[in-house]
């Protein structure tokens, strides 16, 4: 039987060197969700995918999808989005990385989410032009939790409703107070103005996290993620190899 | 099906290797015991490339000697540097034959996405190396993907204080490309038309 073609956006996620010549890529897709395609040969400077299909790259797709093969096959592609900015900033690279790997852990392979992808397109593109990478990391982060079935309550206390609450707890499903949180097993504690910041990234349009100075609350907001989500090591392989201090951001 | 225990040793151990699955590893076997003589040149070649095959402390080049034949030659001493991905570049570059300064093996590439960063290479000691050997210039032959080009203006940044001239082989390969695979002519073209960093 012939696989169906589907032609969709997507963003290159990670390639996989496969034999000496080819590529596996893993794609996050408007229409298919996460997918990994073959593309033969396209290391070869003479391929006509060789430009394509570099990590970060937005590009558009039609690949056969064949339910029973891990591995699909390409049959057009083009690039829609290049971000020159990541070839000369490895510190932008590192921020685009965690997104990616976000991705990777946060999303089931071929579950399609069309929300999850547009968030994850923005986010990359405003991290990557405008900076204030943290903010807007942050903001993708806790809309992605939204979309993913785990919307956390940040705007008053989970339980008793006031509205100073300091600590995040992953059981509640959101803010809880210094009171109530005494009960509460896991507990996270977040510097103030942590909780009104991570407010008005939630609650915005993901552009306003431009304006929104980093606030440092990477970690706290992960290690929640880790623990409504129950991935295993969540925080530490979404942080990765941190920015290097020396090389400025290009 | 039964097979001699030794065989089946030989037939896995083939099948490590890239790009070998059963069958070519079944012919392969085959092939060797109807050859006796090149098995036993094999394993001689196997055997001592597994007792000297090191990595040079210096430029992290693969070697039989430590230091290398490169960075151990006086005449190889020209003040360039010529600062590639892998250690198979180095043996691409010599086979070309135009190339007469030395080499940095960086042992990959800047690639956050899979958890390589600054201190998975070997750059810290490059600028103490271009110091020490007094290098003009640091040519970086890196392959022109996103992750190369960071590479390379990571290490452009790292020298900037160093007054060390550095240089890009040109243009000539299209980004995405992978330098061991481009053709001579294009390979000797990129680097002949090396360009000083803007
Ligand atoms: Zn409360
Ligand atoms: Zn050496």
């Amino acid at each position: 039987m012939i696989a169906p073609r589907v032609r969709t956006r997507g963003l290159v996620l990670r390639k996989i060197p496969y034999g000496e010549s080819s590529w596996i890529l893993s794609l996050f897709t408007y229409h298919l969700g996460k997918l990994k395609v073959l593309v033969k040969g396209a290391k070869r400077p003479k391929s006509r995918f060789v430009s394509t299909f570099e990590t970060f790259h937005v590009v558009e797709v039609v690949v056969g999808v064949k339910e029973t093969r891990e591995i699909q096959h390409v049959y057009e592609a083009r690039t829609l989005v290049t971000l020159p900015e990541l070839r000369t900033s490895y510190a932008k690279q590192v921020w685009a990385s965690r997104l990616v790997r976000a991705i990777e852990l946060l999303v089931p392979e071929r579950a399609q989410s069309r929300g999850l992808y547009s968030l994850t397109e923005r986010s990359l593109f405003l991290m990557v032009k405008e900076g204030h990478e943290e903010s807007v990391f942050l903001a993708f982060v806790l809309k992605a939790l939204r979309t993913l079935g785990y919307p956390p309550t940040l705007d008053r206390c989970v339980v008793c409703g006031r509205r100073v609450p300091r600590h995040l707890s992953p059981r509640r499903g959101g803010a809880v107070c210094s009171a109530c949180g005494e009960h509460e097993p896991v507990l996270i504690y977040l510097p103030e103005p942590g909780i009104r910041t991570l407010q008005t990234l939630y609650g915005s349009s993901l552009g306003v996290a431009t304006q929104v100075p980093d606030p440092g609350l990477l970690e706290p907001v992960l290690r929640y993620a880790e623990w409504v989500t129950g991935i295993d090591g969540l925080t530490e392989r979404v942080l990765g190899p941190s920015p290097p201090p020396a090389a400025p951001a290009g | 099906m039964w097979v001699p225990s030794s065989v089946d040793r030989l037939i896995r151990a083939l099948k490590k290797l890239p790009g070998i699955g059963t069958r070519t590893a079944e012919r392969l076997v085959f092939f060797l015991l109807r050859n006796p003589s090149i098995i036993q040149e094999l394993a001689q070649s196997l055997d001592q490339a597994a007792k000297e095959l090191r990595f040079c402390s210096i430029c992290h080049g693969i070697t039989d000697t430590d230091p290398c034949p490169i960075c151990q030659d006086p005449g190889r001493a020209t003040g360039v540097l010529a600062v590639v991905e892998r250690p198979q570049d180095v043996f691409l570059f010599e086979k070309l034959g135009i190339f007469r300064g030395r080499y940095h093996v960086l042992g990959g590439v800047l690639s956050p996405v899979d958890g390589i960063g600054p201190d998975q290479l070997f750059l810290r000691d490059l600028p103490e190396r271009v110091q020490r050997e007094q290098i003009q210039e640091v040519i970086l032959a890196l392959n022109p993907t996103v992750e190369g080009d960071a590479t390379a203006q990571y290490i452009h940044d790292l020298l900037k204080d160093s007054g060390v001239k550095v240089t890009r082989i040109a243009r000539g390969l299209p980004a995405g490309s992978d330098i061991s695979l481009t053709d001579v002519t294009t390979l000797k073209e990129a680097l002949l038309g090396r360009s000083e960093w803007e």
